[in-house]
């Protein structure tokens, strides 16, 4: 009897200190979160590592997820428009609707590049109205998203506010350690420029000093043709590009292809987190590398 | 006044850019078909032979405040060879009550798997039978209140309480408004796996008839999907629904009613997503008379191959076969459509 009440006390308490239910729509931004609030926090992702966020279908267990969550974490910047409202209405949770307090983008915490000017029109393509989406391969943009993802944090679970910032700093402050070799490490590759399927990776390359050729989609969403594969290998003669970066959701054929009638090195890289995030920049520098060896 | 006028500008600019801001989405859905069958144009008006617009379909959706979401449909079809404009569905949802929402207006009941499709998601260039040979050429579409629950549980388990001013005149057609009919409605889904789900749904309504009588229908459909990672999909869905006999009034004779025998259509369908932008698709559909078993099934067989060169547009392709008892020979359609979407249409359901 002594045992069963001790352990239903227990099990008051542990319900007592209850975690923050945080779901993402990444796998990228479920690790951010749960670097920062440890275990305090009981975070999980709706997409795959592997799986575009572009095209994602409102899945109703996507739903059941979120009706309990307390906080909705999004890239935003319009990458998750297509799905994302549906499900937040679907879950029937008022909580984690746009503007509410259990609702936070990363978008709003960054400066975006790529914003198109003037009217858009989609013969141009998907293009992205607020920006370019894909600001968490930026190392130095994804501190700025860890710190006002603690502030956020905080406020849904202020006991633990102190908490989530002094994680939020250790952080930044090992990220921005990591910058150093990895800056290093791009520079000695000697590779200057790359070519990359779509715009996921313009973030990162940006940071790192290394200039896109093109894409291998001519317009953003739209696969390659036999006339644009054909440009883009006499592009890569012509500039001497060492490097096509192929994000990992997206097909390699015409990757390979350039690859089969040129010099330059094709990898497959990662666009969202498998492991963590260091592992995640770890991958896209070791390709770069990899490319400067002609592997 | 110099000064005055450019404040003026500057005002009306900025509530002009204001007012963009808040504009409810628009888009614009429009069908083309070109068909050829074997009843040529001695078939129904919809299956008409030629080039024909099929639908165009302007859609608003806004939230209107924190509250509430609106979604305003008007669709343009041609109806006895001449375009009319009607409100197909118009109705606002609650936004802020936890674990219920409550839509109210002119609507498609949450009803079996077909039955909240417009005509350009539809998997096939036309409504499956389930639908159709039920309630008619406009499908279930009501004017009424429907509150629906997500129930806590491990899997998506909704359950939907419905009631309308029941006008489909198909099943029921009362001429007295307050006779309500009651729609119930619950979707289970499963996620069987990280790539593959089941869903289940199961309907029940009831309402009057023009003499009054109560008349049932019933609905059942389960549906399996699974996404390869190499972006290949592959659904299974089948739906059955019933409705029991009813009376209707003779067009020819007024005030006097025939008794239409009660009806049960099933529809199967198969989607295969072989390539990104490429699909190919079987149905096959029986209706049953449920009252005379003399009478054989009226039975539909249809094949169909779309390329979707973005989210924006699609060309199909459709094959049809009817195989009607009444008639001398099976009616054979062959019908092309281009479906496109301009402006920001939301997103469909799962």
């Amino acid at each position: 009897m002594k045992i069963l009440i001790l352990g239903l006390l227990s099990a008051w308490a542990l319900n007592a200190q209850a975690e923050l239910k945080v779901v993402t729509t990444t796998t990228t931004l479920e690790n951010l979160v749960q670097e920062i609030g440890q275990d305090k926090v009981d975070v999980s992702s709706l997409t795959k590592s592997n799986q575009d966020p572009h095209f994602v279908e409102a899945k109703p267990s996507y739903m059941v997820k979120l009706r309990q969550a307390d906080l909705l974490v999004s890239v935003g910047l319009d990458l998750e428009v297509g799905w994302i409202g549906n499900v937040q209405r679907g879950a029937k949770n008022p909580t984690l609707l746009k503007g509410s307090k259990g609702f936070f983008a990363a978008g709003d915490h960054i400066e975006a590049i790529d914003i198109p000017e003037g009217k858009l029109d989609r013969a141009e393509g998907d293009v992205h109205p607020l920006g370019n989406p894909h600001f968490h391969l930026d190392p130095i943009k994804t501190i700025s998203v860890v710190e006002a993802l603690a502030i956020k944090l905080g406020e849904l679970d202020s006991a633990n506010a102190e908490f989530y910032q002094r994680r939020a700093a250790d952080y930044a402050k090992t990220l921005k350690e990591k910058m150093k070799d990895w800056e290093s490490r791009i520079t000695k590759s000697q590779v200057n420029n790359v070519i990359t399927y779509h715009k996921s990776l313009s973030y990162f390359l940006r940071r790192f000093d290394l200039d896109v050729v093109a894409s291998i989609e001519p317009k953003p969403g739209i696969p390659p043709t036999a006339k644009h594969i054909i440009s883009l290998i006499k592009l890569v003669k012509q500039k001497n590009v060492k490097c096509i970066l192929n994000e990992n959701y997206f097909e390699t054929t015409a990757g390979e292809r350039i690859k089969g009638v040129t010099q330059a090195s094709l990898q497959i890289v990662p666009v969202e987190v498998q492991t963590d995030y260091f592992d995640l920049i770890e991958s896209l520098v070791t390709a770069v590398e990899n490319c400067g060896k002609g592997v | 006044m110099r000064f005055t006028l450019t404040l003026i500008i500057f005002l009306m600019s900025t509530s002009v850019f204001a007012q963009n801001k808040a504009n409810p989405d628009l888009s614009l859905n429009t069908l083309f078909t070109i068909r050829g069958g074997s009843e040529g144009n001695a078939a129904d008006a919809e299956a008409a032979n030629g080039f024909a617009l099929q639908e165009a379909e302007l859609r608003l959706t806004s939230n209107i405040d924190t509250y509430f979401r609106g979604d305003v449909i008007l669709a343009v079809e041609s109806e006895d060879g001449e375009y009319v404009v009607e409100p197909e569905e118009v109705f606002i949802d609650t936004l802020q009550i936890p674990s219920v929402t409550l839509r109210l207006g002119k609507f498609y009941p949450y009803w079996g798997r077909s039955n909240q499709w417009h005509t350009h998601a539809q998997p096939f260039i036309d409504a499956p039978q389930t639908r159709e040979a039920i309630f008619g050429e406009e499908g279930f579409n009501e004017t009424g209140l429907a509150v629906s629950y997500l129930l806590p549980t491990p899997w998506y388990f909704e359950v939907v309480a419905q009631a309308f001013s029941a006008e489909n005149t198909a099943v029921f057609g009362s001429d007295t408004q307050d006779d309500l009919a009651g729609v119930y409605f619950v979707k289970n889904l499963w996620d069987l796996s990280d790539s593959s789900t089941l869903e289940l749904d199961l309907g029940y309504a009831s309402g009057k008839d023009v003499l009054f009588q109560s008349n049932d229908v019933y609905n059942a459909a389960l549906t399996y999907k699974k996404k390869y990672a190499d972006a290949r999909a592959f659904i299974w869905t089948a739906e059955y629904t019933q409705a029991r006999k009813r009376f209707v009034e003779d067009e020819d004779n007024p005030g006097t009613y025939l008794s239409n025998d009660g009806l049960s259509a099933l529809s199967t369908w198969l989607q295969y997503q072989f390539q990104k932008r490429w699909w190919g698709q079987l149905r096959y559909e029986a209706v049953s008379n449920l009252d005379d078993s003399s009478v054989d099934d009226i039975t539909k067989s249809s094949a169909l191959v779309a390329f979707v060169p973005s989210e924006f547009s699609a060309i199909r392709l459709q094959y049809d076969n009817i195989d009607d008892p009444s008639a001398d020979e099976a009616e054979q359609r062959v019908t092309l459509q281009l479906n496109l979407t301009m402006g920001a249409h939301p997103a469909h359901d799962y």
